[in-house]
This record gives structure tokens, C-alpha cells and sequence, in this order.
């Protein structure tokens, strides 16, 4: 009875040891370099392949630009609308950059005879894995608004660098390649099987305004006319939090109270025999 | 084993009993609360107001006009917009308890939506008692989503969103949130994150960067 008594003690002392203790916060990830949350302007390059640019000239496709891209000494530009860029040291997180990149009002388009193919609106998704979607128009008609177009290789990406004077933050490398999506319609378009899947493109350059950049034309400076708030906003009362488990008190009662319940049967049986 | 004996022990497994009760009701209640975590699918295609598609971000500065009103589509939302201040220690002012605390708020000290610079729109996630208010989903939000605020002068304006953005309130970046921009952008703020029960509040602010595109 009293290993039996020791043993009771020793769970319950176990299970009170809940008491005060409590969960472990989730440890966040690294923290990145750079983050810009609403990316303003400047430009995706694509300095274009040999290779891809004479397979459509075998082909009698012609490329030109479209909106506000431009072609000039075989780089295609097209400028950057909006989106995020978020940036981690490499290694410390797949992939390192991460984020959206909008290029409305600006595209490509490709030409054979009376057939007129146009890729536009690019959105860039850096993310696992790295693609470049966009609309396509067939002969001015939409066949979609948003499909993959490219595929990105940002194993060749070089580390950021950036531009004090210029206030600009430029990633380059990255290795834009035909999609397997892309190359077939735009097979089916041209009547021939010659575009594949996987060709090479070009090698991506990718520049964008840093936050904080003056405005250099129109009215307004861009900043608050009265004074800019300090801190966050305290913008809720809690009445849908969810949550409020903590499982090592509840583990510690739930113990106690078997530890409870054992003892009772202990004395109950004790009781029991006591009278028999 | 004696009666007296007996009852003691009988009495020691009471106690314990009460315990254990009291340990489970803490271990329900006491743990840390957060905001209600938000289904939505990362790949789920954006929600977009302007048919067709904007060929340009480019927009004309306009002279001032409060907003009005913001519908955000993807939410559900359909919300006047009223004024809000500072507070004494400087941070801005949040709709107060009453007939406007679900509806959305603009910082007057910010520029208005369609001017160069952020537009401050805040809203409630939720209230101490009734439940979900006007920015309860804010966090679904995902870049391309677009949403529309109509200022007092009839325009009505759409933002595309560029991102959306989690900050500890303690260590909030007011510069990239409040900073100035070289052309006409939204923020939508509201709270997330973890619940601190003993200052009722949430830890962390979420935060949506949106730009004009249109018209």
C-alpha cells in the first residue's frame, strides 16, 4: 500500500508540474535582406537566346514588342507595374527570392503571315517552382488570360546588388525557358512542331525601384500631409481568437484526476477487503 | 485501514479530483489565442473588378475627395468609409464602439485614395464581444486581387493589390506602411496574430499594399 501511495504521490506531482508551464511560441523563419511590398517601377529584361531567336527566324516568325515593352540589341524589356519582392540570404530559405512581379500594358507578340500570337500582362512567381504567366490573344481574341508561359531557372540567379545613387536593387541570372504549354500552342498557331518545350529564351535581369523614392513628376509629393501615425492600429477586441489550449495543463489535469480516481478505487477496495 | 484513515485518504482524492478540474478548465481556457487562421487558397485565381483588364497602371493624380465607400470583392465586402484621427500619443484612431465600429475608417491625415501617396483605410477584424467585423478576412487577400473605394466627388476608383503583409505592433515599419510613394496607393490595415488576452489586443497588424490602376 504504501509503493502503491508512493507511486500516486509521484504521478501526481508529475501531472502538477503542467501547472505554469506553457506552450512554446513557433520559431519564425530567418528574416529576409530586403523586402519591398509594393513594387513601383523599373523593368524585367530578358536578354534573348541565339538560339530561340533563330528557331523563329527559321520559322518565319517574327517577334515585336507590344504596349510598353521594347526590343533593343536583342534585350526585350518590359516595365515593372506592381507586385512584392521579398529577399533571403541564399540557402537560408527555398527558394531566396520570393514574391510577384506585374507587368501590365506590356507583351510580346509573334507573327507568322496572317497569324498574330500575343503573350502579355507577365506575371513573375519566383516561388517552387519559378514561372511566368500571362495572356495570350490569338489574332487580337483572348485564348487566356493567365497561363505559364515561361519556366524560370533561378539556380544561375546571382546575389542581389544594388544602386545607392540610382536607388534601384538588380537580381540577374535567372534562365527563362520555353513552357511545354507554351510551346505546343504556339506550335498548333504556327502549323509546325519545330518549337519545343524547354528552349531557351534568354537570361532574365530584373531592376526595381527601391522603396522610398522621390516622385519626379505631377502634383503631390507622395507623402501624408499630416502626420504620420506612430506605431500599428488597434484594430480589434479578440471575440473571434481561437485557440486558448494549453496542453500541458490540460494534460496535468487530466492525470490529476486519474491519479484521483485511482486512489478512490484504492480505498474503495481497501474498504471492501477491510469488511470482508 | 481505519475509517478515520479512510476519510482522510477519500478527502485527499477529493482535492485532487478538484485539481484535476480546475487544470482541465485552465488548459482549455488559458493557452494563447489568435486570430481565426483564414482559409484561403494561395492558387486560387484573383478577384478582379475591371473588365477588361487595365492595359496600364498608369493614373492621373486627382485633386482631393474623401473616400466613401471600399468593396473589396474577394472578401465581401461592402463598407461605408468614415474619418478617423489621431490619438493623443500618436497613433491613429480606430472606429470607436458604436453604429460605425464594423465599418471601414479613413486616416484624414493620410492623402485621399486617387492622390500621390498611401491612402490609410482601416477596419476592424473583429470587436471585444460581437464577433468578425468589416476586415475579418483582410488576410485572404492575395496579390492581383483588385477592389474598388469611391471617393465623395462620385469617382470611383480601383486598387490592385500588391502584396499583403504581417507586423508585430511593437515593431511596426511606419516608414514602408506610411512612407511616401511616387503615385496613388491604398493600405489597408486591420489586426492579426496572436491575442493578448491581459492588454486586449492583438499582437501584429496586417497589412494589404495596393496601387491605383484604374481609371
Amino acid at each position: 500500500m504504501k509503493m502503491r501511495s508512493m507511486a500516486v504521490a509521484g504521478v501526481a506531482a508529475l501531472a502538477l508540474t503542467g501547472i505554469g508551464s506553457g506552450i512554446a511560441v513557433a520559431q519564425s523563419g530567418p528574416p529576409p535582406v530586403a523586402t519591398i511590398p509594393s513594387l513601383t517601377g523599373q523593368s524585367t529584361s530578358v536578354k534573348l537566346d541565339s538560339g530561340f531567336t533563330g528557331a523563329l527566324t527559321s520559322l518565319d516568325v517574327k517577334p515585336a514588342p507590344t504596349g510598353n515593352a521594347t526590343v533593343e540589341n536583342g534585350t526585350a524589356s518590359f516595365p515593372i507595374t506592381g507586385g512584392n519582392v521579398t529577399v533571403y540570404k541564399p540557402g537560408e530559405v527555398t527558394p531566396y527570392v520570393q514574391g510577384t512581379l506585374m507587368h501590365d500594358g506590356s507583351g510580346l507578340s509573334l507573327t507568322k503571315g496572317s497569324t498574330k500570337v500575343t503573350l502579355e500582362n507577365f506575371v513573375i512567381d519566383p516561388g517552387q517552382p519559378a514561372t511566368l504567366k500571362g495572356k495570350v490573344l490569338a489574332n487580337g481574341s483572348t485564348v487566356a488570360d493567365s497561363v505559364t508561359l515561361f519556366d524560370l531557372d533561378g539556380s544561375t540567379l546571382k546575389p542581389i546588388t544594388t544602386d545607392a545613387s540610382a536607388n534601384t536593387a538588380t537580381l540577374t541570372g535567372t534562365t527563362v525557358r520555353l513552357s511545354a504549354d507554351a510551346a505546343a500552342a504556339l506550335d498548333k498557331a504556327f502549323g509546325t512542331d519545330a518549337i519545343k518545350g524547354g528552349t531557351t529564351v534568354g537570361i532574365a535581369t530584373i531592376v526595381v525601384d527601391l522603396p522610398g523614392k522621390a516622385a519626379s513628376s505631377g502634383s503631390g509629393s507622395g507623402s501624408m500631409p499630416g502626420a504620420m501615425p506612430s506605431g500599428g492600429a488597434q484594430t480589434g477586441g479578440g471575440s473571434t481568437a481561437t485557440g486558448g489550449v494549453d496542453p500541458a495543463l490540460l494534460v496535468g489535469g487530466v492525470l490529476t484526476l486519474a491519479v484521483a480516481g485511482g486512489a478512490l478505487v484504492v480505498v474503495r477496495r481497501r474498504r471492501a477487503t477491510d469488511q470482508g | 485501514m481505519s475509517r478515520a484513515r479512510r476519510r482522510g485518504w477519500v478527502a485527499a482524492a477529493a482535492l485532487l479530483a478538484v485539481a484535476g478540474v480546475a487544470l482541465v478548465v485552465l488548459g482549455l481556457t488559458a493557452g494563447p489565442r489568435a486570430a481565426a487562421p483564414i482559409a484561403a487558397a494561395d492558387t486560387r485565381a484573383p478577384v478582379t473588378v475591371t473588365a477588361p483588364p487595365p492595359t496600364t497602371t498608369a493614373v492621373p493624380d486627382l485633386p482631393a475627395s474623401p473616400p466613401a465607400r471600399i468593396a473589396v470583392p474577394a472578401l465581401g465586402v461592402d463598407s461605408a468609409v468614415n474619418p478617423v484621427g489621431l490619438n493623443p500619443d500618436g497613433t491613429v484612431q480606430v472606429p470607436a464602439p458604436g453604429p460605425l465600429y464594423d465599418q471601414a475608417a479613413w486616416y484624414t491625415g493620410s492623402v485621399t485614395p486617387g492622390q500621390r501617396g498611401p491612402a490609410v483605410i482601416l477596419g476592424h477584424i473583429d470587436s471585444a464581444a460581437n464577433g468578425p467585423s468589416v476586415f475579418y478576412r483582410l488576410s485572404a487577400l492575395r496579390p492581383l486581387d483588385e477592389f474598388t473605394v469611391t471617393r465623395a466627388d462620385g469617382r470611383t476608383l480601383v486598387f490592385r493589390v500588391n502584396s499583403v503583409k504581417s507586423y508585430p505592433k511593437d515593431a511596426f515599419p511606419s516608414q514602408a506602411v506610411y512612407g511616401p510613394t511616387t503615385r496613388p496607393e491604398v493600405r489597408l490595415i486591420t489586426c492579426g496574430g496572436a491575442f493578448d488576452a491581459r492588454a486586449r489586443s492583438y499582437v501584429d497588424n496586417t497589412v494589404v499594399y495596393a496601387n491605383q490602376i484604374s481609371p
